[in-house]
């Protein structure tokens, strides 16, 4: 079974990337994880996204709130982001799925060896 | 119809796609070793880079101009290129991948189902930047080489706005009154000077010449189809792979050295890393070879140092075709001693593999072969060996088995090149992914 084939909905538009820092709890995401991420799908409200803040790679919970769209951390500890200005964010792509390991593997390793 | 598209400023373009805080200034991929620019931002040739420029001649304007030099980073291009192709191949009946950022596409009788070609190469251009992140140009024409004319033309003119389709007499007469001569496919520097010669100035002026006169001074019946391609006249079809990749007609292995070599053991230790990595290249596309070119060169900024810089020597293999690493290397290492001159010193050497074919056709049987040259029974011992071979790198990782000359005393061989400014391999290693984090400038 190709995991590519059977999960992703444009396998050459999806990349994967790894989560580092504080986790989005509200969303079941933590440190370490992966995240996969399509570039193919248009991103709408309430998507988790990847977005690019002044050249940084970020992932947020995009929202809209009667006209006004933000970029909310689903982590009470943080702020939220209000998009002003359509050039401010770049939105990368939308989070498809998340792989977080239930017993310390690989993704738990690299973890701690990296941050 | 014909299409040709193409990635703009490709690999600056892949390191982007990463790395969003390069948009915007001036970015340039250097070649292997650090070497020369592969490619440039538009930002980057605005401010006077050139292609080809040697890094060293353009490290200042670069930092004064607060831009960024990286290192070629192969891993991510290649993955990348496979999502563009992919893309491609989704939308049109046929493409030949023509190379790591280019391919030809077939667009004969979309019209039917698609109206406008122009509507819908807007809709790959479109598809391709958003699953990839990368910029594309599309040129669209009855020819090949009138379709390549056309996806220059769109690079050029940024009004086109990514798409030329040359689809009347008036349209494909402008087209060739606006590229000079030199810039059509297929006219290299040498045939360059040639057109210079003769007054022959623009693609309309060259695609005006006379059969007689394109036989004699082109290269033959080559020559005369490139011209009858500028007319407008098909003369060469599409040559789509049947797994979608860039099966290769020579594979070529070359790297400059990470510091000057001056003796011939270090040489050779070089070339045959490069022979023993081509000739796994070729037993994995499931190919045999039929020549074997060996070239070294010299320093071309060393002033001391006068022309030839490099030297090169082809050999047809006695016993025919074979993708066998030892063989090879046995044969390379006399053509090495044919063209290494002691008291140089040499910044860069490779290999080509040329006359390349699927295995079993070019095995010749000699009636008087001696021992140890090719015959069924050596063909099958050595076919087990290299296949033990790259199984066993295959699972121990690269290197675990190679040639005894590639390994020098010390820790790094001395070839070994430099990448100082290489980003991750984004796409390709679990240890190079993309970290995304939830809050940002703590």
């Amino acid at each position: 079974m190709d995991m590519n084939r059977l999960l992703f909905r444009h396998p050459e538009a999806t990349y994967l990337v790894r989560v580092s820092g504080e986790s989005m709890s509200g969303a079941e995401i933590h440190a370490g994880d992966l995240l996969a991420v399509d570039k193919h799908l248009m991103a709408d409200h309430n998507h988790i996204v990847i977005g690019v803040i002044e050249g940084d790679c970020t992932v947020k919970r995009l929202v809209r709130r009667g006209a006004s769209w933000w970029l909310q951390a689903e982590n009470p500890a943080f702020p939220d982001y209000e998009i002003t200005d359509p050039d401010q964010v770049h939105i990368w792509g939308v989070v498809t799925h998340v792989v977080h390991e239930l017993i310390p593997g690989k993704l738990t390793a690299l973890l701690r060896s990296r941050d | 119809m014909f299409g040709l598209v193409d990635g703009n400023n490709f690999y600056v373009s892949c390191e982007r796609v990463f790395q969003p805080r390069l948009n915007g200034r001036p970015v340039v991929v250097l070649s292997n070793n650090d070497g020369n620019v592969v490619s440039r931002s538009p930002e980057a040739k605005q401010i006077g880079i050139a292609m080809g420029a040697p890094y060293f001649e353009i490290r200042g304007l670069l930092q004064q101009q607060r831009g960024y030099a990286l290192s070629s980073n192969y891993p991510l291009y290649g993955d990348i290129s496979r999502r563009v192709m992919a893309r491609l191949a989704d939308q049109v009946p046929a493409i030949e991948v023509y190379s790591i950022d280019e391919a030809f596409l077939d667009l004969h009788g979309l019209t039917k189902w698609l109206g406008s070609l122009d509507a819908h190469a807007r809709r790959m251009r479109r598809d391709v930047l958003a699953c990839t992140g990368i910029p594309t140009c599309v040129g669209m024409a009855t020819t090949k080489t009138l379709a390549k004319v056309a996806n220059r033309l769109a690079k050029k003119y940024p009004e086109l706005e990514g798409i030329l389709r040359l689809d009347t007499e008036s349209r494909r007469e402008r087209a060739l009154r606006a590229l000079p001569a030199a810039d059509v496919w297929g006219i290299g520097r040498q045939y360059a000077q040639v057109l210079t010669a003769h007054g022959i100035r623009t693609a309309w002026d060259l695609a005006g010449v006379g059969e007689t006169w394109a036989r004699k001074n082109l290269g033959g019946v080559v020559g005369w189809r490139l011209i009858q391609e500028l007319r407008g006249q098909p003369c060469q079809g599409l040559q789509p792979s049947e797994d979608g990749t860039l099966s290769r007609q020579s594979l070529r292995c070359s790297r400059s050295f990470g510091q000057p070599l001056t003796t011939f053991d270090d040489v050779w230790g070089a070339l045959s890393t490069y022979m023993a990595k081509a000739a796994e290249k070729l037993r994995t596309q499931g190919g045999q070879a039929h020549l074997l070119t060996v070239f070294i060169c010299k320093s071309q900024y060393d002033s001391r140092v006068r022309p030839p810089y490099t030297r090169s020597t082809t050999l047809t293999l006695p016993g025919g075709a074979t993708s066998d690493t030892l063989l090879l290397l046995a044969y390379g290492r006399r053509l090495l001693e044919r063209i290494y001159e002691s008291g140089h010193s040499y910044v860069k050497a490779g290999v080509v593999l040329d006359g390349l074919e699927p295995p079993g056709r070019g095995l010749q049987l000699d009636l008087f072969a001696a021992a140890g040259s090719a015959s069924p029974a050596n063909d099958a011992k050595s076919k087990v060996l290299m296949q033990t071979i790259d199984a066993v790198n295959k699972q121990f990782g690269r290197n675990s088995v190679r040639p005894a000359s590639s390994v020098a005393s010390g820790n790094a061989p001395p070839w070994q090149s430099k990448a100082l400014w290489r980003t991750p391999a984004y796409t390709t290693r679990l240890e190079d992914l993309l970290v995304v984090r939830v809050l940002l400038n703590k």
